[in-house]
């Protein structure tokens, strides 16, 4: 079976790890001097050596023949290690032995004296998953381990570790790697593997990994088998610059810089030629946005003044210095917090989320000058708690206040903020008027129905002449209104809230598919019993007048 | 021999806990001759009975007996009456056995915990060590390790680590391995210690508020390749901001300073200063938005709506800028 390229490669003495030079000299003189720590904490991110200097630590203690504190990596022990059969190096994953019961074990186990070598290493890898028991039964083991015995515990997050075991510990932080130290260990990878790469390759790859050296090495190996088919004659794999942005979802640089540029240019129609061009030539947009943002962040560091836009490419370096030029810092972030929010996850070919977030972008950046409203991803949006002035504790047990009653009367037909409903904002002044009517009358109600909710289906047309026109979406509900305006009392509260809402008295026309009735005038049941007016009125006739039939005749 | 070993000084009463410990004999044989004795239900006559016994292939017998002269000084109620007959019991401890009692508080001078076991006792007291004291034990640590720093790493050292002499050891032990032979410095100090990262957050924090985008980009990178993630970075930033605002709110109601950096859990001088300076610096309304923007990208960071380290950087971007 084979290894992956991050085990395969893994260091095997402290001289190749890699941009940890201020651990690896430390443990290295401990080892050669013999004043070796019973409890070391290793911490740092992910994939920069951590594990692997615990295993070389190990080695280094153990192998028969160690030089300058080094392992030799050909004495029996050192093999051991390197093979995975050393029976004094205990590696325990912390994530998945993290209870007192597996600390207890631990604490049993310590005791025994090494049986191949002179030192039993402990490897608690993850420690910061244990549980707080686990941790307190620890302490006592790390304070006074058995002497032969060297605890090795490495985390990513030293944070969530008891203060109580890092003082306990000869604590290591260990670096992200540098894009260099990436770079020259990839190349040695690659010659190792007779993989041969375009220049850029390695350095997308070390600016994607961001100081992780097993992500670098896992994302070459993923180009190399992908690229495997491509073997040429001398059987060298070939990895070239496109391949890599298409794995890493960076997209076409030269199109990213030119969105990039555009978006600080604000010029809108160039941006949206861009995405339109990427589109249509069936790009991953994902890529696309990942390289503008990649960009603009290059900018964002140099209009900061930060002297070397870190880990990014001289193309890309020189192309935003004279695009940011006369972009200001506001703009800058505005565009970088917009673009950096457009999401395009589930379908990556369609433009819409880019082109938002383009014309989104275009807008001026609103500028955050209150003292609350601060949020980091959009100055516009409310993510931020009132402040504190506005703010009230609650009292344990007192209820929420009854909504208040509608205030009274505004100088205008305009409506409260604050009494209108929320898009009032977006209506016309008539619509406003009605929306108030609808509001004054929403729990208004004499029979059996509630006259705002049955007014929030009619449209109000006018006022024309002193005549206020609803149309009904439906004539039920037409129906059902006129049957509440029956009670004295309802008519009498919707011309009241229409006075006020208008300022003057209106007469109510309510009309549903062409039918219009005078509220304010008597139903006549007399007219609508005849079942040739009903017919009629289901044709669209409208009833204006009524006569009384000449004696004799039949229905009119 | 009757030992007293109290006071706040922890690591200096268990290094002289490990002399005693190899004055009973070979490692083999500590195990078997040591008992310690701590908890609630102490009884004197187990202690004694323990204490009575002859060492085991060994030269001396070591018992220890944690907390008990406290509760006594406390005059704790929980305590058993026959812990009040102490002195005269302890006649009964043989020449063999080191009878110790450690405590992790000053005890009274003529308090009833130092006169029950008598004055034929050796008592030392261990307080924590401030200002000078902690230089001067820095330096003689460093000689004791074979190694030796110059005054700027000693005074470097003391101001960042403070007065937890547990940290300062295992640091110091590292920085002399880390040199091998040649002098500590400043340098080294800030290379390896820990603490020195994490005060490039007050750096980081000062440059923000004073709006200084290009030391606040530079240092935040600092923190990000110094191996901080994104969420730490922005914790120990909403951290220091929210301690300075009650640093500054205690500050205004005449709070003396040690009695701020109790409340607000900052002990390290180094760090209660840069805090209290920057309570002193910045207006409470300033550092209450400050803190509300930190919350935003927090938010941002956790709903998914930005990339963690982007919008670290439009955060510190937004707030150095202005």
């Amino acid at each position: 079976m084979t290894q992956v390229f991050y085990r395969k490669w893994r260091p095997q003495r402290f001289g190749e790890v890699a941009g940890q030079e201020h651990v690896t000299r430390t443990l290295r003189r401990a080892v050669s001097s013999g004043r070796v720590a019973h409890a070391y904490l290793f911490t740092g991110p992910r994939g920069v050596g951590k594990t692997s200097c615990a295993r070389i630590l190990a080695k280094a203690l153990n192998c028969l023949s160690p030089s300058t504190g080094e392992p030799d990596n050909t004495c029996e022990n050192c093999l051991a290690v390197n093979e995975d059969r050393m029976m004094d190096l205990i590696e325990i994953d912390a994530a998945s032995n993290r209870g007192i019961n597996d600390v207890r074990n631990l604490r049993d186990n310590v005791r025994f004296e090494p049986v191949a070598g002179r030192w039993k290493v402990y490897i608690i890898d993850e420690v910061h998953m244990m549980t707080l028991p686990a941790f307190n039964a620890l302490l006592k083991t790390l304070e006074e381990p058995p002497p032969r015995t060297v605890m090795v515990l490495a985390t990513t997050d030293v944070h969530t570790v008891p203060l109580t075991i890092i003082s306990r510990c000869q604590r290591f932080d260990f670096k992200r790697l540098s894009n260099e130290d990436v770079i020259d260990r990839l190349a040695e990878v690659c010659g190792a593997e007779e993989i041969e790469c375009e220049p850029a390759v390695l350095d997308l790859i070390a600016i994607a990994a961001w100081g992780s050296l097993r992500d670098a090495e896992n994302v070459l190996e993923q180009l190399a088998v992908s690229n495997a088919s491509e073997r040429q004659e001398d059987g060298a794999v070939t990895i070239t610059e496109s391949h890599a942005r298409d794995l890493l979802g960076l997209g076409d640089s030269s199109s990213s810089l030119d969105l990039a540029a555009a978006l600080l240019e604000a010029d809108t129609a160039k941006a949206l030629a861009v995405i339109n061009a990427e589109a249509e030539r069936g790009a991953d947009l994902q890529g696309l946005r990942n390289g503008a943002v990649d960009a603009l962040r290059a900018s964002l560091l140099m209009k900061a003044g930060v002297r070397d836009a870190r880990g990014q490419s001289e193309e890309m370096v020189r192309a935003m210095r004279a695009a940011g030029q006369n972009a200001s810092m506001d703009r800058l972030l505005h565009v970088l917090s917009v673009v950096g929010q457009a999401k395009i996850r589930g379908d990556t070919s369609s433009p819409l989320p880019l082109e938002l977030a383009v014309l989104k972008a275009a807008s001026a950046p609103v500028r955050d000058t209150s003292t609350h409203s601060a949020s980091v991803a959009d100055s516009t949006r409310a993510a931020a708690p009132p402040p504190p002035a506005s703010r009230r504790p609650e009292r344990p047990g007192r209820r929420a206040p009854p909504p208040q009653p509608m205030p009274p009367e505004s100088p205008q037909y305009g409506v409260r903020p604050d009494a209108a409903p929320s898009r009032s904002r977006d209506l016309t002044p008539e619509q406003q008027r009605w929306s108030r009517v609808q509001w004054t009358l929403r729990r208004t109600k004499f029979r059996k129905y509630v006259i705002g909710a049955l007014l929030k289906n009619a449209e109000a047309i006018g006022p024309v002449d002193g005549r206020l026109q609803l149309n009904f979406k439906s004539k039920s509900l037409r129906e059902n209104l006129i049957e509440e305006l029956q009670d004295p009392r309802a008519r009498s509260a919707l011309d009241s809230a229409v006075k006020e809402a208008y300022g003057a008295e209106l007469q109510v026309d309510i009309e549903s598919n062409g039918a219009a009735v005078g509220a304010q005038r008597e139903k006549d049941p007399s007219a609508e019993a005849s079942p040739l007016v009903r017919a009629a009125l289901a044709m669209g006739a409208r009833v204006v007048g009524t006569e009384d039939a000449p004696s004799g005749s039949g229905p009119a | 021999m009757i030992r007293v070993l109290h006071g706040q000084d922890e690591f200096s009463i268990g290094e002289e806990l490990s002399r005693l410990g190899e004055m009973v004999g070979p490692a083999e044989v500590r195990d078997s001759n040591t008992t310690v004795f701590e908890g609630d239900n102490l009884k004197l006559a187990e202690v004694i009975g323990t204490a009575a016994a002859g060492p085991f292939l060994a030269d001396r017998r070591l018992v220890i007996v944690r907390g008990m002269l406290s509760r006594l000084d406390q005059r704790d109620r929980s305590v058993g009456e026959e812990w009040r007959n102490l002195s005269k019991r302890l006649s009964e401890v043989p020449a063999t056995t080191e009878l110790v009692f450690v405590e992790s508080v000053r005890l009274r001078r003529g308090g009833v915990g130092l006169r029950a076991v008598g004055t034929d006792a050796d008592a030392r007291e261990f307080p924590a060590l401030r200002g000078r004291a902690v230089e001067s034990w820095i330096g003689n640590r460093f000689v004791q390790e074979g190694a030796s720093a110059d005054g700027g790493a000693v005074s470097r050292l003391a101001w960042l680590v403070g007065g937890n002499l547990r940290l300062l050891d295992q640091e110091i032990r590292k920085l002399a391995l880390y040199v091998d032979g040649r002098t500590v410095t400043r340098e080294d100090v800030d290379e390896m210690v820990t603490e020195a990262r994490d005060a490039n957050i007050f750096a980081a924090v000062d440059a923000v508020l004073e709006r200084r985008p290009a030391v606040a980009m530079r240092l935040l990178y600092s923190l990000l390749e110094g191996g901080s993630s994104v969420s730490n970075v922005l914790g120990l930033m909403a951290r220091q901001v929210r301690i300075a605002l009650l640093a500054g709110h205690l500050s205004s109601k005449s709070v003396e300073r040690e009695e701020i950096g109790r409340r607000i859990g900052v002990s390290n001088r180094f760090a209660l200063d840069k805090t209290i300076r920057q309570a002193g610096h910045f207006s409470r309304d300033y550092l209450a938005d400050t803190h509300r923007r930190l919350l935003s990208a927090d938010l941002a960071i956790k709903s998914g709506e930005l990339d963690d380290r982007l919008a670290l950087e439009i955060l510190v971007g937004r707030l150095s800028a202005g």
